[in-house]
Order: C-alpha cells, then sequence, then structure tokens
C-alpha cells in the first residue's frame, strides 16, 4: 500500500511537469485550433538551453528562465514562419500536422546536430528524499510542483484579470467578434505562442531533473503524455487540461510501479488512442474541434 | 448631415455582382432600416459597407471621413459598432467582461462606462456575473447591443437584431434600439421582418435583386401596396 | 563501384516500392498512415522466422522459427502485413477525422515499436535478428551478384506494383478513391460507402509494405528496432509528398532523390564528428524541404493533374452537340429547345414508367417534424408530389425549406411524421440508402471535387459500377471496361447538353459558379434520380445561365423525373415550376400557382413579419426561436 502511495507522490511531480505542457499546449490549441506535434522537442530546447546556460555558471534559475524566453521566441517564430502561412491559406487540417511533425524533426535533429546525442547529466541536488506523510519526495520535487502550481496560479490570474488575459480568452472563444472588438488577433495569437513557449521550457527542465538526464528524444518521448492530458480534460480548455494532467500524472506512476517500466510510454500512448476513439470530447466537454 | 453614408456599392462573390451601384445612408439620431426579399443582398450590403467583402465599386463614408473596405477591426476605433447577425457575444465569458471587450479599445478604468451602458440595460446588470452562453437568445442579442455601445460610437450597423427572437422579445430589442437612437447614434439596420422594422424606422431603404428600387420616410411608404409586392419578390 | 550503383539501385526499387504502397493509401485515398513503417518491418520479421528456422544460439529467441522456402516467407510477410492493417482501419479509420487518424497512427506505431524492442520471445527484442540466410541458400554467391539478383527481384516486383497501382488508378475503384478524398460527404449523397473501398486499399498499401520489409530483410540479412524507428515512416511521407502524392510516379521520384541521393548525398558531407550527425543532418534537410514543399508546391514535384490520364479523361469536343444559351433579358418562358438526349444505356431499372404528371403520386411528406436543440425548423409540414411535376419550395427566410430538403435527401431523419416515396416509408435511411432509392440533389453551395476534371465529378454519380469493386478493378477489367465507356459517354452527352462540352478534362475547381451548379445538374442526372432535389440552383448565376437551367430542369421534368427545388428568384420560378409549395415557420402555408400565392394574403403577411402584439395568421405558433 505505501508503495502506491509513494507512487502517487511521484506521480503529483509528473502531473506538475505535464500540466506545464498540458496547460500551455491547450492555451495554445484554444486560440489556433490545432495541435503543434512540436512540442515536445520544445520542450527539450528549452531544457538544452537551460542546461548550457548553467554549465556556463549561471545561476539555475536564471537558466530556466533564459530557456523559456528561447523557447518562446522559437514558439513565435515557428507560428510566423510555418504555422500561420498555412492558416491564412487555409488548409487541412492533416496539412497542418504533418507541417508539424515536419517541424518536429527538424528541431530534434537540429538539436542533436547542436548538442550531440549524447545524453547529458543535468541534475540539482538539494538533498535527500524527505518522508512527507506517505509520500517519498526530494526537495527537488517539491520545488518543482510548487513551481508549477505557483506558474498555474500566475495563469490564472492572467487570463481572469488582465487586459491581456481577457483578449486571449476571447480570441479563443471567437476571433472574428474578437477582432470585431478592436482586438489585434494575430499579436494576441503570437503572443499565446510565447507565453505557451515559456510553460514549456520550465516544464522540459523539470522532466529532464526527473531522471537527471538530458538527450535530444526526452521532450518528444513525453509528447503523448502531454496529448492525453490534453485530451482527457477537453482540447482547448486549459484548466481541464490541469485536470487531464493530473490523472495522466498519476495514473502513469502508479501503472509505472505495476508494470514493467519499459511500457510506461506505450500506456500513455494507448491512453491516448482510447480516448481519441470513444471519448474524444474529454470528461469536461471540448469545444468545437471535434467533428 | 449623414454620419453614415455607402454610395455606388458594387460588390459580390464570383459570378454576377449581388450588389449593384446601392446607396443607403444613416443620420445622426435616426434609424434606417435595410429591408428587401431573399437574395436581394442586405447582408451583403452590410458586409460590404464593414469592409469584410471586397467592394468591386463604391464609396463609404463615416462622417467626413472615408472608410470604405477598412475592417470592424479598424471600423470600431474610428467609431462606427457592428452587431453580427450570428455568434454575437462571447459565450464563454461573463456579461461583465463581454462589455469589457467591448470596450478594449478605450484606455482607462471602464467601470464607469459600463455603469453607464447598464443603466440602459437594466436586465443585464443584474446578470453581470453570467456566463453569457446560459443567457436566452433575447438576452444575448441585448448584451451584444449594450458591448458595442461600450465605444460611444456615432453609427452602428446591425445585421438583422430580431433574427430568431419571439415577437415579444423582438419588440424589446426594438425598444432597445429606439432607446440607443435616442443617445444619437445613426443607425443602418438590416431586417427581415418588414412590419416590425417599419413601426421603429424613421428611414426606408428597400432593394430587391441587388439594387435600390424605393427609398425614403418610413412614414410615407409604410402604407404603401408595392412594398408588400416587391417584399414577397 | 558497380556494387555501389546496384546498392543504391536495390534500396531505390525496395523503397519505391513502399512509397508506391503509401500513395495507394494516402495519395490516392488520403489515408495517413503514420505506422506504415511498422507494416514494412513486420513482413520483415515475418519473413524471416517463417524461414530463417528455430535459434541454434543461446539467448537469442524469436517466434515460430519455421523452414518455409524465402519466397513463401516474403509472400506470408507481405499478407500478415495485409491483415494487420485491415484490422488496424476497421478499429481505428472509420471512426476517427483525419488529423486524429493520424496521430493514432503514431501512437500504434510507437506501441508496436515499443512491444517489439521489449519483449524478447517475440522477435529477440532490441537485438533483433540477424544472420537471416540469403534466398540463394547454401551456394556460394559473390556479394555483387546477389546484390544483382535481389535487384532483379525488386525491380520486378516494383515494376508489378506499379502495375497495380495503375489499374487501380485507371478504375472506377480509383475514381472512387478519389471522389472519396476529395469530398466524402458529395460521395455519400451519391449512394457510396467509404469504409469499404478504404479498407481494401488499406490491405494493398500494406501488402506492399510487407514484401518490401521481407525483399529488405533478406537483402541486409539483419533487422532490429533500430531499423524502423519512427522516423522512416515519416521519410516515407516525405518522399510521397515532394515528390507528388497522387501518382506512382511522384512516388518512384521521391523515393530515388529523396531517400536515396540525399543518403549519398549526406555521405559525401564532411562529417563533423560521428555517424549520427549525417542521419540528424539528413533529417533537418528532409523535414525542411517537406515543410517548403507543403508551402510552395502542395502538388509535390509531379502534380496529379499532369497525368496524361487526366488529359486523356475527356474525349476531344466533338461536332457541336452545343446548346445556343437564350438571349437575355427574356422575361417569358423559353421555347422548349433540345430535347434531353435519349440514355445511352437501357432503359433504368425503376417501376414502370408512368406518363409525367400523370396524377401518380412520387413523394408523399406527412406531418414531418425537425428541431434543432430547443428550435422548431420543420413543424408539422405536409405536402404530395405527383411524378414528372417541378414544385417549387418558397417562403421567407428561417422558414425551414432547407431542413426539409435536408430530410428529404436522408441526411437528416425526422424526428416525426413521415416521408413517403412511391408507396415506402423512407424516414432515416441516410443519403447512401436515399440516393439507392433513386433520389439525388444539387447543394445550396456547388460541392464539386475540385481537383478531379469534370468528367470525372459527373461519372462518379452513376450507380451499379461494377468497376468499383477492388478485386473486379484488379483481375477482372474485361467485365467493367465496356460499362465504363458508355458511362464517359453518357456523361460527355449530359455534360454537352448543359453546355460544358469544352470543359470536360478541366478540374471542376477551376469552373465558375455557374458552370458548377450545371455540373451539379449533370451529376445529378447521371444518378438516374425519380426525385432530384435542388437548393437554390440559380444563386449567383448570370440571368442566361438561369434561364438555361429553367429549360433543362423542364425538360427534365418532361423525361419523367420529379423536381422539388427552392428558388426566391421568381422569374426564375415562373418559367420552371409547375405550382409552389409556401413554408412559413416549418408549415405549409399554401400551394398553388405562383400568381396566386403571390396575392395570398397570409403569404404576403409571413413575408413581411409580425407586427408589435400581432399574432401570425391562422397558425399563431408559439416559436422557440429558430434563425
Amino acid at each position: 500500500m505505501s508503495h502506491l502511495l509513494q507512487a502517487v507522490g511521484f506521480g503529483l511531480v509528473t502531473a506538475s511537469i505535464v500540466a506545464l505542457a498540458a496547460v500551455a499546449v491547450s492555451l495554445q490549441v484554444s486560440v489556433t485550433n490545432f495541435f503543434n506535434f512540436a512540442y515536445g522537442d520544445f520542450m527539450s530546447f528549452g531544457a538544452y538551453v537551460a542546461w548550457t546556460a548553467s554549465n556556463q555558471g549561471v545561476n539555475f534559475y536564471l537558466s530556466v528562465v533564459l530557456g523559456g524566453i528561447a523557447v518562446g521566441v522559437l514558439g513565435v517564430l515557428a507560428n510566423y514562419l510555418v504555422f500561420r502561412p498555412f492558416m491564412k491559406r487555409g488548409v487541412r487540417p492533416v496539412t497542418l500536422l504533418i507541417a508539424g511533425v515536419g517541424l518536429s524533426f527538424v528541431v530534434q535533429n537540429a538539436l542533436i546536430l547542436i548538442w550531440t546525442p549524447a545524453p547529458r547529466r543535468f541534475s540539482l541536488n538539494l538533498g535527500n528524499a524527505l518522508h512527507l506523510g506517505p509520500f517519498l519526495l526530494t526537495p527537488g520535487d517539491l520545488i518543482m510542483i510548487g513551481a508549477a502550481v505557483t506558474l498555474l496560479v500566475l495563469l490564472h490570474l492572467m487570463l481572469s484579470y488582465t487586459k491581456f488575459g481577457k483578449a486571449i480568452r476571447a480570441t479563443s472563444n471567437n476571433i472574428d467578434l474578437a477582432r470585431s472588438c478592436g482586438i489585434d488577433s494575430d499579436r494576441v495569437i503570437s503572443l499565446t505562442w510565447f507565453v505557451a513557449g515559456l510553460f514549456t521550457a520550465v516544464a522540459g527542465v523539470g522532466l529532464v531533473l526527473q531522471e537527471s538526464t538530458l538527450s535530444p528524444t526526452t521532450g518528444f518521448t513525453e509528447l503523448f503524455v502531454i496529448f492525453g492530458a490534453v485530451i482527457l480534460g477537453g482540447i482547448g480548455r486549459p484548466y481541464g487540461a490541469m485536470l487531464g494532467a493530473l490523472i495522466v500524472g498519476v495514473l502513469t506512476e502508479v501503472s509505472g510501479a505495476y508494470v514493467n517500466g519499459a511500457y510506461k510510454t506505450s500506456i500513455a500512448f494507448g491512453v491516448v488512442i482510447v480516448l481519441l476513439l470513444f471519448r474524444p470530447q474529454g470528461l469536461i466537454k471540448a469545444r468545437g474541434l471535434i467533428s | 448631415m449623414t454620419i453614415l453614408r455607402a454610395e455606388g456599392i458594387t460588390a459580390g462573390y464570383d459570378g454576377p455582382p449581388v450588389l449593384d451601384d446601392v446607396a443607403a445612408a444613416a443620420e445622426p439620431g435616426q434609424t434606417t432600416v435595410i429591408l428587401g426579399p431573399n437574395g436581394a443582398g442586405k447582408s451583403t450590403l452590410a458586409k460590404a459597407i464593414l469592409g469584410l467583402l471586397r467592394i468591386r465599386d463604391g464609396h463609404v463614408y463615416l462622417g467626413d471621413s472615408e472608410v470604405t473596405g477598412l475592417g470592424p477591426h479598424k471600423l470600431v476605433r474610428r467609431g462606427l459598432g457592428y452587431l453580427p447577425q450570428l455568434a454575437n457575444v462571447f459565450d464563454d465569458m461573463s456579461v461583465l467582461e463581454n462589455l469589457e471587450m467591448g470596450g478594449y479599445t478605450l484606455k482607462g478604468d471602464l467601470r464607469h462606462r459600463i455603469a453607464s451602458v447598464l443603466e440602459l440595460f437594466p436586465d443585464l446588470g443584474v446578470d453581470r456575473n453570467k456566463k453569457a452562453g446560459t443567457l436566452s437568445g433575447g438576452q444575448q442579442r441585448m448584451l451584444a447591443l449594450a458591448r458595442l455601445l461600450m465605444t460611444e460610437p456615432v453609427a452602428a450597423i446591425l445585421d438583422e437584431p430580431t433574427a430568431g427572437l419571439s415577437p415579444l422579445y423582438a419588440e424589446r430589442v426594438w425598444e432597445q434600439i429606439d432607446r440607443i437612437r435616442g443617445t444619437g447614434v445613426g443607425l443602418l439596420v438590416v431586417e427581415q421582418n418588414a412590419t416590425l422594422a417599419m413601426e421603429h424606422a424613421d428611414s426606408v431603404c428597400l432593394l430587391a435583386q441587388g439594387r435600390n428600387v424605393l427609398s425614403g420616410k418610413a412614414d410615407e411608404l409604410r402604407e404603401r401596396a408595392e412594398v408588400a409586392r416587391i417584399l414577397v419578390g | 563501384m558497380l556494387y555501389f550503383i546496384t546498392d543504391l539501385l536495390v534500396l531505390g526499387c525496395i523503397n519505391s516500392i513502399m512509397v508506391v504502397g503509401l500513395n495507394l493509401q494516402y495519395g490516392y485515398s488520403g489515408l495517413l498512415n503514420f505506422a506504415f513503417y511498422i507494416y514494412v518491418a513486420i513482413g520483415a520479421y515475418v519473413a524471416a522466422i517463417t524461414t530463417m528456422g528455430a535459434s541454434t544460439v543461446p539467448g537469442i529467441t524469436y517466434a515460430l522459427g519455421w523452414t518455409l522456402p524465402w519466397w513463401a516467407g516474403v509472400i506470408m510477410g507481405g499478407l500478415v502485413a495485409a491483415v494487420l492493417g485491415a484490422l488496424v482501419f476497421l478499429l481505428t479509420v472509420r471512426r476517427l477525422r483525419s488529423d486524429y487518424l493520424a496521430i493514432v497512427t503514431v501512437a500504434v506505431a510507437f506501441i508496436v515499436w515499443n512491444l517489439i524492442d521489449t519483449y524478447q520471445p517475440l522477435f529477440d527484442g532490441d537485438t533483433g535478428l540477424f544472420n537471416v540466410p540469403q534466398i540463394t541458400g547454401k551456394a556460394n554467391v559473390s556479394t555483387e551478384g546477389y546484390s544483382a539478383i535481389i535487384l532483379a527481384l525488386s525491380a520486378g516486383c516494383l515494376a508489378l506494383f506499379v502495375w497495380v497501382s495503375r489499374r487501380v488508378f485507371r478504375s472506377p475503384f480509383g475514381r472512387l478513391l478519389r471522389s472519396i478524398r476529395e469530398d466524402e460527404q458529395v460521395t455519400a449523397a451519391f449512394g457510396r460507402v467509404s469504409w469499404k473501398p478504404q479498407i481494401a486499399v488499406f490491405g494493398i498499401g500494406s501488402f506492399l509494405a510487407g514484401i518490401a520489409g521481407g525483399l529488405l530483410i533478406f537483402y541486409i540479412s539483419a533487422w532490429s528496432p533500430a531499423a524502423f524507428l519512427p522516423l522512416e515512416s515519416f521519410i516515407l511521407l516525405a518522399a510521397l509528398i515532394v515528390g507528388g502524392s497522387g501518382n506512382y510516379w511522384g512516388s518512384m521520384l521521391g523515393a530515388f532523390v529523396l531517400i536515396e541521393a540525399l543518403a549519398e548525398v549526406a555521405r559525401y558531407v564532411p562529417s563533423f564528428g560521428n555517424g549520427a550527425n549525417v542521419g540528424a543532418l539528413r533529417a533537418v534537410i528532409i523535414g525542411l524541404v517537406l515543410i517548403l514543399t507543403l508551402r510552395y508546391r502542395p502538388e509535390g514535384i509531379i502534380p496529379e493533374r499532369w497525368l496524361k490520364w487526366y488529359k486523356n479523361a475527356a474525349p476531344p469536343p466533338g461536332p457541336p452537340a452545343q446548346v445556343t444559351e437564350p438571349a437575355a433579358a427574356n422575361t417569358t418562358r423559353p421555347a422548349a429547345a433540345t430535347a434531353r438526349p435519349a440514355a445511352a444505356r437501357p432503359a433504368a431499372a425503376t417501376p414502370a414508367a408512368v406518363p409525367p404528371g400523370g396524377g401518380n403520386v412520387l413523394l408523399d411528406i406527412r406531418d414531418v417534424v425537425y428541431s434543432y436543440g430547443g428550435a422548431r425548423a420543420v413543424a408539422g409540414c405536409s405536402f404530395s408530389m405527383n411524378q414528372g411535376t417541378v414544385t417549387g419550395l418558397i417562403g421567407p427566410n428561417g422558414a425551414g425549406k432547407s431542413t426539409l430538403v435536408e430530410i428529404l435527401s436522408g441526411r437528416l431523419a425526422p424526428q416525426s411524421g413521415e416521408v413517403v416515396l412511391d408507396g415506402r416509408s423512407v424516414g432515416g435511411r441516410g443519403p447512401a440508402g436515399m440516393s439507392r432509392l433513386g433520389v439525388a440533389r444539387t447543394f445550396q453551395t456547388a460541392r464539386v471535387l475540385s481537383h478531379l476534371p469534370v468528367i470525372e465529378n459527373v461519372m462518379i454519380a452513376a450507380p451499379g459500377q461494377r468497376g468499383e469493386d477492388p478485386l473486379a478493378a484488379l483481375f477482372w477489367p474485361r467485365g467493367w471496361r465496356d460499362q465504363e465507356t458508355a458511362l464517359r459517354e453518357e456523361a460527355t452527352e449530359l455534360l454537352g447538353w448543359l453546355g460544358l462540352s469544352s470543359h470536360l478534362g478541366q478540374p471542376a475547381g477551376s469552373l465558375s459558379g455557374g458552370q458548377r451548379r450545371l455540373m451539379e445538374i449533370a451529376r445529378a442526372l447521371m444518378a438516374r434520380p425519380r426525385l432530384l432535389l435542388m437548393d437554390e440552383p440559380t444563386a449567383g448565376v448570370y440571368p442566361e445561365t438561369s434561364q438555361l437551367i429553367a429549360q433543362r430542369v423542364r425538360e427534365i421534368a418532361e423525361s419523367g423525373v420529379t423536381v422539388l427545388l427552392i428558388a426566391h428568384n421568381m422569374a426564375f420560378l415562373s418559367w420552371v415550376a409547375d405550382d409552389v409549395v409556401v413554408m412559413a415557420e416549418g408549415r405549409v402555408l399554401t400551394r398553388g400557382s405562383l400568381e396566386q400565392a403571390r396575392e395570398h394574403k397570409d403569404v404576403i403577411a409571413a413575408y413581411l413579419g409580425v407586427a408589435a402584439g400581432e399574432s401570425r395568421g391562422p397558425q399563431a405558433p408559439s416559436r422557440g426561436g429558430v434563425t
């Protein structure tokens, strides 16, 4: 039993990481209506930037911020150079997906070229694991959970109380009406990609720290776990994505405790298949993207 | 002195022009309704004036300046409001937030402005924190009208504001439109329900097959038999 | 050097087989299958484990371990892949929209890969199989010689599969696939179910994948999960798209250029460190080329429409069977011009022909009700139509006219009430079912298959095409070639009758709005309907074309087809309709001649709208609100 609870504890850490990424994806999907397949690699990119900075002696937290900015910029560029031209032309959703897959391969392999495929060590040793009730967590884990919660709360505040956050919600709800109100939807979309990029980078760093190794495929293998969370929570619903992340995070860790660890990712992939086949609208009704 | 004026509008999609040399105008504090049978081009005219559709020929003036083809995004800053026929509220956002979005282009604290607008729409004030998607069709229409007033436009185009509403609510919407008219806004209203529209209109612009066939004061045209004939087609 | 070229050619051929297979699935049918390479892997593994014999090396396990001859192994590999492909299709494709399907196939690819990589007893996990015996058995063959043998084998298989591809493409089966790819709903509106042809093409494509896998494993004598990472499927897809999807020349070009040539070029780039970099550079280049292709030349290097097939799709414009379009601004009903061409095919197998307008009731609508959510669009609508008549359906916006047409065409099922067609109750059959009962329609916004030539757009509608069955298409052309020629002639005649003779081979997307409407009429007629539903057939059309359409519709009715059309243009209605049904608020308000309707008090009131506090005419319904 304690084994199970410990797994739940690890699940909370995974959930934090997944939540950040899933919320980022959901936010971006809510204003642009398609999945960016390259998100996993964005996560890896952020982690690499943070690692490089950290290796140069930059303060750890500052490195993470730098990683965040790097991915934010990457997201804006990807939107501007790749996705937006397609969307302006009006293409089938499949085409955007293929373009996203193309981007994923470009980014992932660019990472290999720049940083070589050799796995890097990236860890933050803040002390040993502590027993907190039934859970067994390191200070690093706690910081991760704390960071995720903080960022998500900040996002919530932004979406609920700031003019820009409301503009995002308006754009995702009804882009034509938003434009009629004078909202510059292109700018809103660009900035949404930037914010999503920030969150993605932090998630990427968290992911790497969990395993203490960083390799070019780190983010990509996590991609489907993230997709699972997004779909579960209702595509295009950032708040739903938080719930989805919690469920998916805990579920993967718990199942990983009972099944051969090598199959953990397959389980995530399987969950996504089942979801798309039987409940594509998620637990909370998704908005208009399922046809 | 008209506040909103469209002249010589020729526009359409693929094929023959839907609108051929059409004119329409609204004066400050007056309502001009645009009527016509199906396929006459009423909605197309509204879209052409708003720049949602490429105009092949013609001009649109707001006050003294030309605003041909600008698009609602820019027109809202110039003082031209727009009530679209469908999807005219942010259904995921609260009534209050809808109004805030209406006032997006305004600087400073919006609370004052929101309070003034809500004075014209007391029912909305009661529901201010409710999500717009949970309101009834008629209430949503009211919210859309309130939203467009946030920027204190000098003129507004309303595209079938009573479409799909019960007769009771349709009349209520028209009463609101009259109140808005009373604040000095010049209104151009595209309508399907001609009878009700003509009861509230100051001027009528009747279109058929993409052309102006009859224009004039509503008082004069109200009883003319040919209006009925034209509307049936 | 010779060996180097041979090696290049062998891999080029094998990769071409794969891309041709993928082309069948994606290029011809629009089904995106990211798990494609898994089928290649399965083909390879099955070929190995059915021919290698049991493992004699300790620590290495794999299933089966039979010792069939090599060619049996390869074929088995193809068959297993085909069966698995069909299975996956049945479970997934039928339920998902295109981009979600793609995501699912990525997931499937990964899961299978993970399974094979981890579960040792299956295919020896991540170590993989090696020392796969050569097809020449114990004979002592040089490396070059062996390569040559495999080259001959691969080239032969490639030629065979290109032939298969070609057969499929040129058959009604291929046309059906293209039609589904372009617009599934329109294809369904003409009676076709999508999943049957799609599952066939999924199976065939997977078969090709499996064969390629078998050839590959016998060539390189080893196989492991490292050889079939998800990346490989993506590279095949990129090759397909860049080369030109939808045609096998494009597939081969993509395979040779993108996969092979690029791999070779990458080899000569000064290496920067280690082998992985070459592969990574290759992937980056492929990714960029793909994105650029999608953006600037989405049809690929060799687009589908360049194929001679398309240029020859239509017979050259023959002697002028052209109809001279009537003079403009003519308000009187145009005199009947050319009669509808006699059917090139034998009389349709429909119930005994009745003289037009001869009192035989074809369609009876009884109290039909349909609501969208809370709003009643059709609120108890009843009327009937005699065979061979043209009835106009008019009324103000929101009266329920379009909804009624959707119900009659089968897209919506009446929530209460009945639709009786020729004595048979037909509610809820769906568009395919209604189409088979002889109901055809045109759409409010003309829906054409933009990338296909006009004549194909029309031919797709003819029912009972024997060549649409995949087996017949491949193995028994004699059974459908004659029918195909007859259909082509009929389509040509119909299009000529509608003034489109000089546009037969053009992609339908290049037609003007009026021309599209004319094409839709030809298409609907090709389906040999008893009941023709038209939704605003003259919206956005020049007056001369409007008159032509009126003329043709009258001739169609004279030949026994019953026509119901929604229209707003009173002049058009006066030319074409025998009488009109006026709908308002979901009900029939009145029925009679157009003149009677226009003078009718309640009709005028309906069009004018209700004043404040007034109740509406005789009905006075309480509306929930309908737009």
